[in-house]
């Protein structure tokens, strides 16, 4: 596969692209979340992403999805973390085709009244049903432990935001489009080789149309720190309902994607709990020594070159084993952070590293969403090659000092949602 | 005493295999041991896929045994007896935890699946784990009593949401005989009482080179592949015939059946099951059109009728690759404003309504979403296993490239009527999750 980057100051992108590509598949973001996160906008937002695909240009709602259907195409839309993601496919015979009705499903949407009404209702129900969802609802408590109110991280409670979508309109769901569209947008495409140059001018081209004036914000930056804790914060949420106690157990962290202690701390929080499969030591211990659970990872989130983030670890335990489950995880944290990794450990996740940059080769979606993070995280194609090579000249002796500086398990917070009414005793005796 | 593994023929004693055909991008090849190996090159990426599919799943459990086919599949990942004189922990997991690959298996009613995908410098290690454990495999208490403990977490972890709870029921009032009637985990009560002797037997009835398939697919040329195969696979012995249960045959339904489950929650489901033929017969097919149809995206008949009009919250349907006729599962999640009762009454409604001239837009869309997808999840040496697994199961691998041709073959006729005949009241079962708060 061949990369080509392009770059100015109202929009960035990466082709990625192959001589024999029979698809096309485009991921373009743009933040929204600068200086904003109040309820009104999550609000906002939740309509916005079924509102911007319910009817544009000479489209009704039905007519679009017959048009981008009947060429098989797909065109998904999410607004997360401050971005506006839309991402759109198809076989590369279709590509002008789907770029012509993405163009015109971001010049004109038509946010038709019976549409926002149907949608206001649709999410709402959404909502309802996702107060059940316990791991969603761990992630919450623990991201709301550790940043404050105007902080895009923040989660409003379920029921003040549906309160609040009541509220939405059609004016609120043009300036909101509006303000998305006046951010640099970034994206990263897959194609054939000759239809590259294609994608980029669609992108200039609908862009200048759209834009009734310049770009004026940049990457999502975030204007709050993160909350300082004297000691533990133990935040639970109760759903009588799960079986099960879904965990996250983590802190905020100091340090941004442009500085080297970063990339120190994820290598050891790698050998603490890889994302996915079995060579994290949590898993080792807490799952296959110990029998508590099924899955524990640890990663680093919502780092970016201008903001740092925080670390977690998620898990579940079965409410009989949440204690136990605890104490072992917090032992792992603790012997990590006293001994560090070992030289055996350290030359494994050099290999394993080594091995994820070859395997993204197998797959050009995995690779264009590996690099698409990474573009939202405020790296070029230079900037990504920098970023490899720190990583690959990493020493344990940086690592294990990234690990016992950072860590901190006096102030970690503990998140559990489940059914954690028999339990609650216990576990605030954890602070 | 082994019995003497009996030869195929015409395994060329050159080679160590036999050629058997080619469909396409993909080449069969038999050992004389009775592996049966499938080779798909892709060049260029620097990795490959092998995966193994044995042909035992849930169908092969009897009452009182249920869950054991997945059981051992987490015990694949356990020490060999290679492993233990090397005095490492698990070969297969050494592998991951050194070289970082991605590896899983999973269980269904007709198969156990176990995959590495890696660099391809690591061809020759993946086939050496993959060959061992299928004969080498220490099964011991040390081993099994404490992953039995996280096969019971993972129980747990299905348990407690309403749709698997909903579908362990409608799976055993529709199938009285057919081992189809549990689901692949099994039962919890059985699962704690799994011994060892258990397992052993298990393993050594259907671990077996005849029983199995090897699929190879990356970035790897065919004289290597089969060599290493050869040089792995071929000193395995087939210890002979596959010995099955007797297949049981699900007597006739003579009407509706109906269960019902309340547990505290704020969440409410109607689900229809309906019987569907097995994969990937032209039947299934219609199967899965019909409920791409009704359920898939925000244009389907479902949708329009119970999402938008805020009666439900989410509709959705399952037809999962079966080798038998199986239950699909039509998932329709209540909003406050609906009744268990209305919802039922407006989807038989909806479904016995139907006409070719309703459907037919909505057919060639999903025809085009059918292609156009199965080109864009072909697109890595995982995915291309993961989904020939199926096939391979089915025992017709070359209908994997059978998509367009079957897409052609079908009219919105066909699937009218296939929507006629599974929703058939007297031939379904119909579930209610009530929750209580």
């Amino acid at each position: 596969m061949d990369f080509k980057e392009y770059n100015s100051e109202q929009n960035g992108g990466i082709s990625i692209t192959r001589n024999d590509e029979r698809t096309f598949s485009v991921l373009l973001s743009m933040s929204y979340a600068k200086h904003i996160h109040d309820i009104k906008t999550e609000a906002i937002s939740y309509v916005y992403t079924q509102a911007l695909l319910a009817g544009c240009g000479t489209y009704t709602r039905a007519q679009f999805l017959d048009a981008v259907n009947l060429i098989g195409a797909s065109i998904n839309l999410t607004a997360e973390n401050g971005i506006v993601t839309i991402s759109f496919s198809s076989l590369d015979t279709h590509q002008e085709k789907l770029q012509a009705q993405v163009r015109t499903l971001l010049m004109s949407p038509t946010f038709a009244q019976s549409e926002i009404k149907r949608i206001k209702e649709l999410v709402t129900n959404e909502l309802i049903e996702s107060k059940e969802d316990a791991k969603m609802r761990s992630l919450e408590v623990f991201e709301n432990a550790l940043y404050t109110k105007n902080d895009y991280r923040y989660n409003f409670d379920t029921d003040a935001l549906i309160a609040e979508i009541k509220n939405v309109n059609k004016k609120d769901l043009q300036e909101f489009h509006q303000y998305a569209l006046q951010s640099k947008w970034m994206f990263t495409c897959i194609s054939k080789t000759q239809n590259a140059k294609k994608t980029h001018e669609f992108i200039n081209k609908t862009q200048q149309l759209c834009l009734k004036i310049k770009v004026v914000h940049e990457y999502l930056e975030t204007n709050t720190e993160a909350n300082i804790f004297a000691k533990k914060v133990v935040a639970l949420a109760s759903i009588p309902s799960k079986q099960n106690i879904e965990i996250n157990i983590g802190h905020s962290l100091p340090f941004t994607q442009d500085e080297h202690d970063y990339y120190a701390f994820v290598f050891g929080l790698n050998v603490l709990g890889k994302w996915g499969g079995f060579a994290g030591r949590l898993m080792s211990t807490v799952r296959e020594k110990e029998g508590l659970t099924y899955g524990i990872y640890a990663k680093t989130e919502t780092t970016s070159r201008v903001s740092p983030g925080y670390w977690r670890i998620m898990t579940f335990f079965a409410p009989d084993k949440v204690l136990r489950g605890i104490a072992s995880t917090l032992r792992e944290i603790e012997l990590i952070k006293a001994k560090g990794i070992t030289q055996i450990e350290f030359d494994r996740f050099k290999t394993i590293l080594e091995t994820g940059e070859i395997m993204r080769g197998d797959s050009l979606q995995s690779t264009a969403r590996y690099h698409h993070g990474l573009q939202m995280a405020g790296f070029d194609l230079e900037g990504m090659k920098k970023r490899r090579a720190i990583l690959a000249t990493l020493t344990k002796k940086e690592i294990n000092a990234a690990l016992k500086k950072y860590l901190d398990t006096s102030k970690l917070c503990i998140a559990c949602a489940g059914p954690v009414a028999s339990k609650t005793k216990e576990l605030n005796a954890l602070k | 005493m082994l019995k003497k593994p009996k030869k195929i023929k015409n395994v060329s004693k050159k080679t160590g295999y036999t050629f058997v055909k080619k469909c396409k991008t993909i080449s069969e090849y038999k050992l004389s041991n009775g592996l049966t190996v499938l080779y798909m090159e892709v060049k260029g990426t620097g990795v490959v896929t092998s995966n193994i599919v044995y042909k035992v799943g849930a169908r092969d459990e009897r009452a009182g045994e249920t869950g054991l086919a997945h059981m051992l599949e987490h015990m694949l990942f356990k020490p060999t007896e290679a492993d233990l004189t090397m005095k490492i922990d698990s070969g297969a997991m050494q592998f991951e935890r050194e070289t970082g690959c991605v590896l899983n298996a999973n269980t269904w009613k007709d198969r156990t699946t176990y995959f590495f995908s890696y660099p391809k410098v690591h061809f020759a290690r993946a086939l050496a784990i993959e060959a061992e454990r299928m004969h080498g495999v220490v099964i011991s208490d040390k081993e099994f009593l404490p992953e039995r403990n996280n096969v019971l977490s993972e129980f747990d972890m299905y348990f407690g949401d309403p749709y698997f709870a909903l579908s362990v029921e409608m799976v055993c009032s529709t199938f009285h005989n057919h081992p189809y009637g549990h689901e692949t985990i099994g039962f919890r009560e059985d699962i704690e009482r799994y011994t060892t002797p258990m397992l052993k037997m298990f393993y050594n009835r259907f671990y077996d080179p005849k029983n199995a398939t090897l699929t190879i697919v990356g970035d790897i040329d065919e004289k290597t592949a089969l060599t290493e195969v050869v040089r792995t696979f071929g000193p395995l012995v087939s210890v002979g015939e596959i010995v099955r249960n007797i297949p049981a045959v699900e007597p006739r339904q003579e009407g509706l059946r109906r269960i019902t489950i309340e547990r505290e929650s704020s969440t409410n489901i109607v689900a229809f099951g309906i019987k569907h033929d097995g994969f990937p017969t032209k039947e299934w097919t219609q199967t899965q059109l019909l409920a791409s149809i009704l359920t898939e995206g925000p244009d389907s008949i479902l949708y329009t009728k119970l999402v938008d009009t805020g009666l439900a919250s989410k509709v959705e349907m399952s037809v999962e690759p079966t080798c038998e006729t199986n239950l699909g599962l039509l998932y329709v999640t209540l909003t406050k404003k609906a009744t268990h009762a209305q919802i039922e009454k407006i989807v038989f409604d909806v479904v016995a309504s139907l006409t070719s001239k309703d459907i037919t837009l909505l057919y060639k869309k999903v025809q085009q979403k059918i292609l156009t997808s199965e080109i864009l999840g072909r697109e890595s040496s995982l995915a291309i296993t993961r989904e020939l697994t199926e096939y391979v199961s089915a025992g017709c691998w070359e209908e994997y490239f059978t998509t367009e041709a079957t897409l052609k073959s079908i009219t919105p006729q066909d699937i009218i009527k296939t929507a006629q005949k599974i929703f058939t009241q007297k031939h379904m079962s119909i579930g209610h999750f009530i929750g209580k708060k």
